[in-house]
């Protein structure tokens, strides 16, 4: 079964990774901003900019796929069908939009002295926000999964392995992206333990990733018919070599190596090369397996009734189908 | 619901002949190697020399539930109350694709204009009571149209089946 899904391309693919990318790197520096409130000043605002950023990017890009997108934009009138997971979540992501780009503006000193907002009022509205943020964001990562799921009709997605899947790789992918400001451009002390943290929760959300990942395409194979034929695709067919080279060595064994190593030999490490190439590298890596999974899965999910002929059939063998 | 209006494949009279596609384009308006609302399907079964080929008419089903309907964001597409015919507002689709992901079938196709499919010839002025294009076309009488309680009442000597897949109960009478 060589053919792949083509009726959605590669904008909603783009999407899926940089919304669960926006997703991660806000909820990565919520935590971190309600933990260490006032410190860290570059890495949270660097993170809280990447998920404004990639959110609005990846918005764009879905918007683009649609054949109307003009009239897509006109969320009231088009996004209306409350049963609907893609209308629930266009609203889902407008606010949560809102959320991070608030907090995006007030979190940078420039903007926050431009508009004159006092000091105080301005750590506050960021704590409230970043409490905001954290549903938001899981909600947000959650969702990129949960609109692919809630297709019945593709035997790939059609299972909440999907959701949890893509919650844990948009948090990895959430963590990598904040780790490079951590590593390239903080400047407070402290940012060691930092780190520390976050390459601990790499090797945990790596091996998690992994779990769920053996799980999904087990209880796939273990399905058969045109649910087993679409992870075929992955495991063994036409996308096997981007699946194991990209995303399960690139994107999961790297940066589960470079963390392990991180946390292991940091201090032996005395090449200030390798202290930066090591968790860069890492988090690159992340990146790039992040965005693979995010293609491999939209490529793959192959309609059931192109999968396999089963679908004409069951309607030849029906005599009688009467509502 | 008043009615549910559906077709009847009679797989025993098809021969293939591809008039009901053309019909459904020309009476429809839909350029050539563009949107097929209707398909001929081959179902080819066996290993030689036991073999035997199938064919199947298959358009839209008009289900009792559609799954199109329920995923749809812009609440473009609806089941008619007065005849069970499931329509597309062209002008409320925005084009998202979501509803070919949903039907079990794969029947939404797309163009700028958005989804289409079948709306059982209303579009083009026939009234559900007549006969749609396809089914005025077919040589070989191998679609019929009508109430679905008809169509079924008259393949009753058969074997009487629920579809296997039918979660959104689509409305047609294979034979």
């Amino acid at each position: 079964m060589g053919e792949l899904q083509q009726v959605w391309g590669w904008q909603p693919a783009l999407y899926l990774f940089l919304g669960g990318l926006s997703a991660g790197a806000f909820l990565a520096v919520s935590i971190l901003r309600l933990a260490r409130p006032g410190k860290f000043y570059k890495t949270i605002r660097g993170g809280v900019w990447v998920a404004t950023g990639a959110l609005a990017l990846g918005l764009l890009a879905l918007i683009s796929e649609v054949e109307k997108p003009f009239q897509a934009l006109l969320l009231w009138q088009s996004f209306v069908n409350g049963s609907s997971w893609m209308a629930i979540g266009a609203w889902l992501l407008l606010a949560s939009f809102i959320v991070f780009a608030l907090s995006a503006l007030l979190t940078t000193d420039k903007v926050a002295e431009a508009l004159r907002v006092k000091e105080e009022a301005r750590a506050a509205a960021n704590k409230v926000l970043a409490i905001i943020g954290i549903p938001c964001s899981l909600a947000v990562a959650g969702y990129t999964g949960i609109l692919l799921s809630m297709a019945p009709a593709v035997p790939l997605w059609d299972t909440w392995l999907l959701p949890a899947l893509f919650t844990v790789s948009a948090l990895d992918t959430g963590v990598a992206a904040v780790m490079l400001f951590a590593v390239l451009a903080e400047r407070d002390e402290g940012i060691g333990a930092v780190r520390r943290a976050f390459e601990l929760a790499v090797i945990g959300l790596v091996v998690l990733e992994a779990i769920v990942l053996t799980a999904f395409v087990v209880s796939l194979q273990s399905a058969g018919g045109a649910a087993a034929t679409s992870v075929g695709i992955l495991t063994g067919g036409a996308l096997q070599a981007p699946f194991w080279g990209l995303f399960v060595a690139v994107g999961l064994a790297v940066p589960l190596v470079a963390a392990v190593v991180q946390v292991v030999a940091a201090k032996r490490i005395d090449n200030e090369l390798m202290r930066v190439a090591v968790p860069v590298g890492g988090s690159a890596c992340a990146l790039v397996g992040g965005l693979t999974l995010r293609f491999l899965i939209l490529l793959a999910g192959v309609h059931a009734a192109l999968a396999s002929p089963a679908a004409l059939q069951a309607i030849q063998g029906a005599t009688f189908l009467i509502s | 619901m008043s009615k549910q209006y559906g077709f009847h494949m009679d797989t025993g009279r098809c021969i293939k002949c591809w008039a009901c596609e053309i019909a459904c384009k020309q009476w429809n308006g839909i350029p050539a190697g563009g949107i097929k609302r209707r398909t001929v399907h081959e179902i080819d079964e066996g290993t030689f020399p036991n073999v035997s080929r199938t064919f199947v008419s298959l358009s839209c089903l008009h289900c009792a539930e559609p799954a199109c309907a329920a995923v749809c964001p812009a609440g473009a597409i609806s089941k008619r109350s007065e005849d069970g015919i499931v329509v597309v507002d062209k002008d409320k689709c925005i084009g998202c694709h979501y509803c070919f992901f949903a039907c079990p079938f794969g029947i939404p196709q797309y163009d700028e204009n958005g989804m289409d499919k079948c709306d059982c010839c209303i579009g083009n002025g026939v009234t559900p009571g007549d006969t749609p294009h396809c089914v005025a076309a077919c040589p070989t009488q191998a679609l019929k149209f009508g109430p679905l309680d008809e169509l079924a009442a008259e393949v009753s000597e058969q074997t009487v089946l629920q579809m296997v897949t039918a979660d959104t109960v689509p409305s047609i009478v294979v034979s």
